[in-house]
């Protein structure tokens, strides 16, 4: 049958995948589009390795795994949608709040 | 009801606690009820254990572990035997009786809320200390009753003569307090152990007789007893403790709280037993204090007073009687006196209070217009004092005490102070019967008492004359209750022959009724302007008060001025001039030296190091979520690579 | 049969998130993502988590994906504004780190012990629904608690701007 190890390896290739989403494109959505790529590589590992043992504690996690991202994709939505609407952003470099201004020297 | 013993102590501290804490949600009416219904649920409770069996049985209550040291446990813990039976049904009926005068006498006074706070809290604390069955416990009660008495008696705080007799009385009796915590001490350094039936046992076992320890602890006993009952020497707070209310005056400095000396040398008595010499010592003082108490009310002029050193008498047999081994005697006498000193004072308190606020005997003789109830209760209280024959219960009491004072070591002496004060004791007080009663002022009066005041005037006056017939003389036919009942423990006291006991009987008989007739002739020679030989001296109480002043506030003063002259000005302020020289100089060099060179280069660099650090690290965050990914992303794999590897 | 169908599935999971790493307009991305979770969802299935597969078809599918759209339809992109698919600058580390947490990943995996396994051995709802409500139900009341936090931060977040 399929071996574990290649479960994981297609789920490596996933989450990897979405990284390379998250880290080289700047559009927020898909970023965030990135991020779920990531999760469902999780995901396919979480299953492999449950199946693979022969127990539901791997589908548990998942399910879990669900839930948290169900939560989280709504408010990571909301928050996009507030951006574009405040500051018609939809790119990541429009959002530079955080960024440490040291040209006015020490605080 | 043994797992209501609680509630006797408990229910005055409840009702002090409710009363200071939830005062501001009374009106000022219903302290008084509040503190009245908190007497009378503990005088319930001494009722109910006097009718299931406390009499025959002793009761005892464990509450819980107050202190726990390693293996050594200290419970808060009551016991409730015969003793302590006739101690708390004194004092929470005596007590609840003159709560109840309170709730009229006091009516008009203004702060009603820390009155009624500290008479309640006064209870609590004289019931605790009857009550414990340890040491500690004891002390406890010992010091609450102390501290409210301070506070009682300097109630008029805003007067100086309250509350500097308030500060008098509490340090004049902490020279007591300290002996007696230093007997506990020492009783617990030798025996690792509070408990008092296990003390006396382990002390009745392991000491000889007449050996110095049990000598030692006995003496400082003995010394807390004196304070506390204001016998010779420490007898100088409570003549001034009378600036108290009179309701105050009655319960604490007349009926319960002076007693406590004798209630803890009762309650130690096998203690005592092993040291002989201290015994005797005890007889001592309180045949001493007999005629010195006797003696210095005679020339007094403050009502009250007179009364204070009656009670510093009357004491004083008390403590003759435990000198003597009559430990059942003393208590009887003790329970007679409270009825019968506590009528003595509410009825003066009633006269005073319906004279204008007037001490002055003299004065209160000219005003006249005496309330007719508190001058017939005043006449039986006077009587039962003086120990009129066979009618009154002072005599059944204070004639045994005399009866078994013959039998101790140099019983006859003792003896003879104790009859000398029997005679003054029937002069002085019918002295001041006739001076405030019998003066030139007007007799007929139809003043009446409010029901409050008269109803427990005329138990106490009922009381004070039948309670006596529960302990006919020795060599009577007739009941010998009291003595039966308490002797299995505190044992019998010892009579002298029957011929020389009825020859004793015959004299003090006689003793009174030659009294009343000297307190004639003594009015007789005052009112046509002759006074007593001495009676400066007598009036101030054997010039003790001046004497202390001169040996021992004076000098205390004159040390404190010459402390203060030398030690404080010369040295300290010397020294403390010297350092602060040396420590401005150093600081001045401190200054010059490593501030300017070492550490202001030092913080320049530090400053110039951070500024680049700074630079640097702040470029880091420039805000672009990718780059912040990112480094989340290469620190995860630098960590999975050197995990791997 | 059965392993050519789950390396075939997986190649197509593969490809379509690959897809979304160089296509410009998101509509284009998020269906080339139904297209990656679907066949993920088939994977599962052919993993023998039936439960799993129908709940991946449903949520993300179904749920999510509509999500994504409707903020998309909302914010109204049109292909112009994006700009032509232009690598930012710098790619070439990031894409570089990614390669390399995969290697590292493989490596991890080839070192493992690869054991023989026998046949697939489904786990049913009633297996996985036990495990839930067994010893895992203090944390589904926490996922409860989460979920209920998510709806008041959204409507929190969603309230009309008072002026």
């Amino acid at each position: 049958m399929i071996p574990l190890n290649h479960s994981l390896a297609i789920a490596a290739l996933l989450f990897v995948l979405g990284l390379a989403v998250v880290l080289l494109r700047r559009e927020l959505l898909f970023i965030l589009m990135g991020l779920e790529v990531m999760f469902n590589g999780v995901a396919l590992t979480a299953i492999a390795a449950g199946q693979h043992w022969g127990n539901a504690d791997g589908q548990v996690l998942t399910i879990m795994l669900m839930a948290v991202t169900a939560a989280e994709i709504v408010v990571a939505l909301i928050l996009i949608w507030l951006a574009f609407d405040r500051y018609k952003a939809v790119r990541v470099e429009a959002l530079t709040r955080l960024r440490d201004d040291n040209k006015e020297g020490v605080p | 009801m043994s797992q209501w013993l609680w509630l006797i102590p408990g229910a005055p501290l409840l009702g002090a606690l409710v009363i200071a804490l939830l005062g501001g949600l009374l009106r000022r009416e219903y302290f008084a009820m509040a503190a009245n219904c908190a007497a009378a649920a503990a005088f319930a409770a001494v009722l109910l254990a006097w009718f299931t069996g406390a009499a025959s049985q002793p009761l005892q209550q464990t509450l819980y572990t107050w202190i726990a040291v390693g293996d050594w446990r200290l419970a808060i813990g009551f016991t409730l035997d015969r003793l302590a039976l006739v101690m708390v049904s004194i004092v929470s009926g005596v007590g609840l009786l003159i709560h109840l005068y309170s709730a009229a006498s006091m009516a008009e006074e203004t702060d009603q809320r820390r009155y009624y706070f500290f008479l309640n809290l006064f209870l609590a604390g004289m019931l605790i200390l009857v009550l414990a069955d340890n040491l500690l416990l004891l002390y406890l009660g010992w010091e609450l009753v102390g501290l409210c008495s301070y506070a009682l008696i300097g109630f008029w705080y805003r007067e100086p003569l309250p509350s500097n007799a308030g500060r008098k009385a509490f340090i004049v009796t902490r020279v007591g307090d300290t002996a007696l915590a230093l007997g506990i001490f020492l009783l617990f350094s030798q025996f690792h152990e509070l408990s008092l039936s296990a003390l006396l046992t382990h002390a009745t076992t392991q000491w000889e007789p007449g050996s110095q320890l049990a000598t030692l602890v006995a003496m400082l006993i003995l010394g807390g007893a004196v304070g506390k009952s204001a016998q010779l020497p420490l007898q100088v707070w409570l003549p001034d403790a009378m600036a108290g209310p009179s309701p105050v005056s009655a319960l604490i400095h007349a009926a319960t709280m002076v007693t406590a000396g004798v209630y803890l040398i009762a309650r130690t008595h096998p203690l005592f037993e092993l040291a002989p010499s201290v015994q005797w010592l005890v007889a001592a003082i309180g045949a001493l204090t007999i005629v010195y108490g006797a003696s210095s009310a005679l020339a007094q002029t403050d009502f009250k007073r007179v009364l204070a050193y009656s009670t510093i008498s009357q004491i004083g047999y008390m403590f003759l009687a435990l000198g003597c081994g009559a430990y059942a005697l003393a208590l009887f006498h003790l329970t007679t006196h409270a009825f019968f000193k506590a009528l003595l004072f509410l009825s003066a308190g009633a006269v005073i209070r319906t004279g204008g606020d007037e001490h002055d005997m003299h004065n209160l003789g000219r005003l006249g217009n005496h309330p007719p109830l508190a001058r017939w209760t005043f006449l039986a209280g006077a009587a039962s004092l003086a120990g009129l024959p066979f009618v009154t219960a002072g005599f059944y009491s204070k004639d045994a005490i005399l009866a078994t004072a013959w039998t101790a070591p140099a019983g006859p002496l003792l003896w003879m102070f104790a009859a000398v004060g029997a005679l003054l004791t029937a002069v002085y007080i019918f002295r001041a019967y006739l001076l405030v009663f019998h003066g030139p002022g007007p007799r007929t009066s139809t003043i009446s008492l409010p029901p409050l005041m008269a109803w427990p005037l005329l138990i106490l006056a009922l009381l004070s004359l039948v309670s006596g017939f529960v302990e006919l003389p020795e060599g009577w036919p007739g009941p010998h209750l009291w003595s039966t009942w308490l002797e299995d423990e505190l044992g019998l006291a010892a009579f002298p022959s029957l011929t020389i006991t009825y020859t004793l009987q015959a004299i003090a008989v006689l003793l009174p009724l030659a009294g009343i007739g000297l307190a004639m002739l003594l009015i007789h020679r005052e009112q046509t302007g002759q006074s007593l030989p001495a009676a400066d001296f007598l009036r101030t109480g054997w010039g003790f008060d001046a004497f202390y002043h001169a040996a021992l506030v004076r000098p205390y003063h004159a040390l404190a001025r010459g402390l203060w002259r030398t030690v404080d000005t010369l040295v300290i302020e010397g020294a403390l001039t010297r350092i602060t020289t040396g420590f401005l100089a150093f600081a001045a060099f401190c200054r010059k030296s490593v501030e300017h060179r070492v550490l202001e280069v030092g913080i320049a660099s530090l400053v110039m190091a951070l500024q680049i650090g700074y630079s640097r690290l702040s470029a880091t965050q420039n805000g672009f979520l990718s780059r912040y990914a990112l480094m989340i992303s290469a620190g995860a794999t630098f960590l999975l690579g050197y995990w791997l590897w | 049969m059965h392993e050519i169908i789950f390396y075939l599935t997986s190649a197509i999971a593969v490809i379509a998130a690959g897809a979304i790493l160089i296509v410009r307009h998101p509509v284009h991305a998020a269906i080339y993502l139904i297209v990656s979770l679907l066949a993920l969802a088939l994977l599962f299935f052919l993993l023998g988590a039936p439960l799993l597969a129908a709940l991946q078809v449903m949520l993300y599918a179904g749920a999510i994906m509509v999500l994504f759209l409707f903020l998309i339809m909302m914010m109204n992109l049109r292909t112009g504004q994006n700009r032509p698919l232009s690598l930012p600058a710098g790619w070439v580390p990031a894409a570089l780190l990614a390669l390399f947490l995969w290697l590292e990943l493989l490596l991890l995996l080839t070192r493992s012990p690869s054991e023989k396994v026998g046949d697939v051995t489904t786990i049913g709802p009633k297996a996985v629904g036990n495990a839930l409500f067994g010893p895992y139900l203090l944390v589904v009341e926490a996922v409860a608690v989460l979920l209920l936090a998510a709806l008041v931060a959204v409507l929190y977040l969603s309230r009309r701007r008072q002026k």
